[in-house]
């Protein structure tokens, strides 16, 4: 009974009763084509829990890049609201929300995106160099190399990323979205330009770091398999969701909005 | 800043023909714009120093008289007011010659030929023989008044060898015909480079040819101690003549800013002073008494050579710019294909939390890294370039002698115009650079990242 009241069974309770860090209400979008548009995302409510390894699935162009970038404070909803702990992102402007991508979020992209001319080392440094410094140097050295172990790259770190494989480059990206500790790390097919194996890899070690430092991930993929290792799916079609799993415990159903 | 320096920094290594050519056509604009300034500067000092020779002096005072015919001489017969004048410039200048000079046709045999004849008071005059190269004979029977040192070519040209008589026809001031006879005691080597030498004679002797006063002169030439007072002494001198007698006006051999009226005038005042300093004899406009005294300078002579330099200069500003803008043409593309290429790291930068102005940022850096491997490129072979050229010996071409010092060019680079080069080349630099630079900041970062997708 007692457990109950500990301050342990609370976090524990808190899956049960959510306070989401990703909020999407009735979040719609659309892009002007020509003098026509198209709505690419079509009034989609969900949340996104903290610690959540989620992986969102669909046919091509169904909505999850658009999504993910509404998510990733990148891009604004046209209508409804995205809430990124707390705030509405459409109430920020370009250096709110470029500071708050940096407090806040991490990338890794399809095709990487490290900056060529920087090293291993120094592409994970990069984002621990933007705005004001938490660190001291020592501590930030300590940091990098701690993140540069974790993703298995200890004898690559002065290397350029174009001396790198496919699978190495993308835990480069993995160790730098993780870099400042972000509470998001926003992934668009991570895994599209991998063979299957190396991407289940990258997964694997996303869902590593996902237990080790309670960070969430948010990744989209067109792969069962992969979506199999994720503990909520949500699926997309026609920019709509059809369908919202959570793997483990319990399966919920939410409503198709 | 750190990060934004060292990546524009590798951002220019990525493409490094690119960055080459760009920081070329930099220094090739450096390169031109250096030696074009430097060399003008170098030749109106070498011009100055020649004309220092050629004309012997700073400051000249010259003076016209009337004789008493009613013709116009050139003469300064009374030196008292000449001494007042020269003591409030005491300190100033080094020293000073009083020479007459005149044209001179000399004959030995059958062979004629025609140049100056300076005549020198050899007792105030100590420090010429000293300056002179003695080829053959000496200069230590100066005393004897027909005693004639002649540079070598015209020693050469009349077959003359020391010890010999040779006579000189000229002209007096009286427009006469004369004939004296001279002693060659000296040959010596030219004086000038540019092939203007003069032969030395005595004064006395000479103004008794031309029918001046034996004590009479015609110039007074002052060497300054310091170049720059030139214009500050000869206004004090000239001051004083006009106060004390009648002058010429001063030299002005600036045509600019004249309108159509004083233009008449002007060109009256100046044939007259023109007149004055080459002791020329003008139409009688006024008489007048005693001397009538000229001043001028070796500012005054040097002004159209002065202002035509300047309209090399100015030529080669519009050819640097011209240059520069053909360069910041290929800055600006270079940087919109830049813009392109790199758009995805654009967005990804942008995603990891780098504000618009660190975007914009890397791309001016990396302009004004280019522009200054340009400039250190350019000013390093100017100075190669300056370096060969001033090591090569002119000696032939005798035209050129008068912009050189001792066969040589010279070059004179002023801290001033480099700075003012680098700061014209770093601000079209960055200009070039600003458009593409605004853009890839203000690229948003959802449309940047797409070109990644
Ligand atoms: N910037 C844009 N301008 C116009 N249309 C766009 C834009 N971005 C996305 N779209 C359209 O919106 C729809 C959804 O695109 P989105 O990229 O989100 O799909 P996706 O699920 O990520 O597809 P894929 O699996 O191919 O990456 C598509 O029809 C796409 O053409
Ligand atoms: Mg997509």
């Amino acid at each position: 009974m007692s457990l109950y009241q500990s301050p342990i069974a609370i976090v524990a309770t808190k899956r049960e009763i959510p306070m989401p860090i990703v909020s999407l209400q009735d979040v719609k979008k659309t892009y002007p084509l020509g003098k026509t548009e198209v709505q690419a995302v079509k009034g989609v409510t969900f949340d996104i829990h903290k610690g959540d390894f989620i992986c969102i699935v669909g046919p091509s162009g169904s909505g999850k890049s658009t999504i993910l970038n509404m998510i990733g404070c990148i891009d604004v909803p046209t209508s409804g609201s995205v809430l990124i702990s707390g705030k509405n992102t459409k109430e920020l402007n370009d250096k709110q929300l470029t500071k708050l991508r940096h407090e806040v979020l991490g990338f890794i992209f399809q095709s990487f995106n490290l900056i060529p001319v920087l090293n291993v080392y120094e592409n994970i440094e990069f984002p621990l160099l933007l705005g004001k410094p938490t660190q001291t140097k020592a501590q930030r050295h300590a940091w990098i190399m701690d993140l540069i172990n974790a993703v298995g790259l200890g004898d690559w770190a002065h290397h350029k990323p174009n001396e790198l494989s496919g699978g190495q480059r993308q835990r480069v990206a993995i160790a730098r979205a993780l870099a400042t500790k972000p509470q998001i790390v926003l992934a668009d097919e991570p895994t599209a330009n991998l063979d299957s194996k190396t991407g289940e890899a990258i997964i694997e070690l996303m869902k590593k770091m996902n237990a080790e430092l309670d960070t969430t991930f948010v990744f989209s993929t067109h792969d069962f398999k992969i979506m199999s290792i994720a503990d909520h799916v949500i699926k997309l079609q026609d920019g709509l969701v059809i369908e919202n799993t959570r793997n483990t415990a319990q399966t919920e159903t939410e409503g198709m909005s | 800043m750190i990060t934004t320096l060292r990546i524009a920094f590798r951002n220019t290594r990525r493409q490094r023909k690119r960055s080459f050519l760009l920081s070329g056509a930099i220094a090739f604009g450096i390169v031109v714009i250096t030696l074009v300034n430097a060399f003008t500067a170098g030749m109106i000092e070498n011009i100055k120093a020649n004309f220092v020779y050629l004309f012997g002096g700073h400051v000249f005072i010259t003076g016209t008289e009337l004789s008493p015919s009613g013709r116009v001489i050139s003469l300064i017969g009374d030196d008292a007011l000449v001494k007042e004048a020269l003591a409030l410039v005491e300190g100033s200048y080094s020293h000073v010659n009083r020479r007459s000079q005149t044209v001179v046709e000399f004959i030995f045999g059958s062979k004629t030929n025609t140049f100056t004849l300076e005549g020198v008071d050899w007792e105030s005059e100590t420090q010429l023989p000293t300056r002179l190269q003695v080829l053959a004979g000496s200069l230590d029977n100066l005393q004897d008044p027909q005693a004639l040192v002649l540079p070598e070519q015209a020693a050469d040209k009349l077959g003359v060898v020391v010890g010999e008589t040779v006579l000189a026809r000229l002209e007096t001031v009286s427009g006469q015909l004369n004939i004296g006879e001279f002693q060659v005691v000296a040959i010596v080597k030219d004086q000038t480079n540019f092939g203007i030498s003069s032969s030395y004679g005595s004064i006395v002797y000479l103004n008794e040819l031309l029918g001046l006063p034996p004590d009479g002169y015609q110039t007074l030439q002052v060497f300054l101690r310091d170049i720059n007072t030139m214009d500050q002494v000869s206004d004090i001198l000239y001051e004083h003549f006009a106060n004390h007698a009648e002058v010429n006006r001063r030299l002005n051999l600036n045509f600019e800013a004249r309108t159509e009226d004083e233009r008449e005038d002007y060109v009256r005042e100046q044939r007259e002073a023109i007149a004055a300093l080459l002791g020329g004899y003008t139409e009688l406009e006024e008489p007048w008494q005693g001397t009538k005294f000229a001043v001028t300078t070796l500012n005054d002579i040097m002004s159209p050579v002065v202002s035509m330099i300047d309209v090399l200069s100015m030529v080669a500003l519009v050819v640097f710019i011209i240059l520069l803008i053909i360069t910041m043409v290929g800055i600006t593309n270079t940087f919109r294909m830049i813009l392109i290429e790199r758009t995805q790291e654009i967005g990804t930068m942008r995603a990891f939390g780098m504000q618009r102005g660190g975007v914009r940022n890397i791309f001016l850096l990396e302009a004004v890294i280019i522009g200054l491997m340009g400039v250190a490129a350019g000013f390093v072979a100017a100075g190669v370039i300056m370096l060969v050229l001033s090591s090569v010996t002119f000696t032939e071409v005798s035209v050129l002698q008068f912009f050189l010092k001792n066969g040589h060019f010279t070059f004179k680079i002023a801290l001033s115009d480099i700075l003012t080069n680098i700061a014209i080349l770093l601000i079209m630099t960055l200009i070039a650079a600003w458009m593409p630079a605004r853009a890839a900041a203000k690229l948003p970062p959802a449309e940047a990242l797409r070109a990644a997708y």
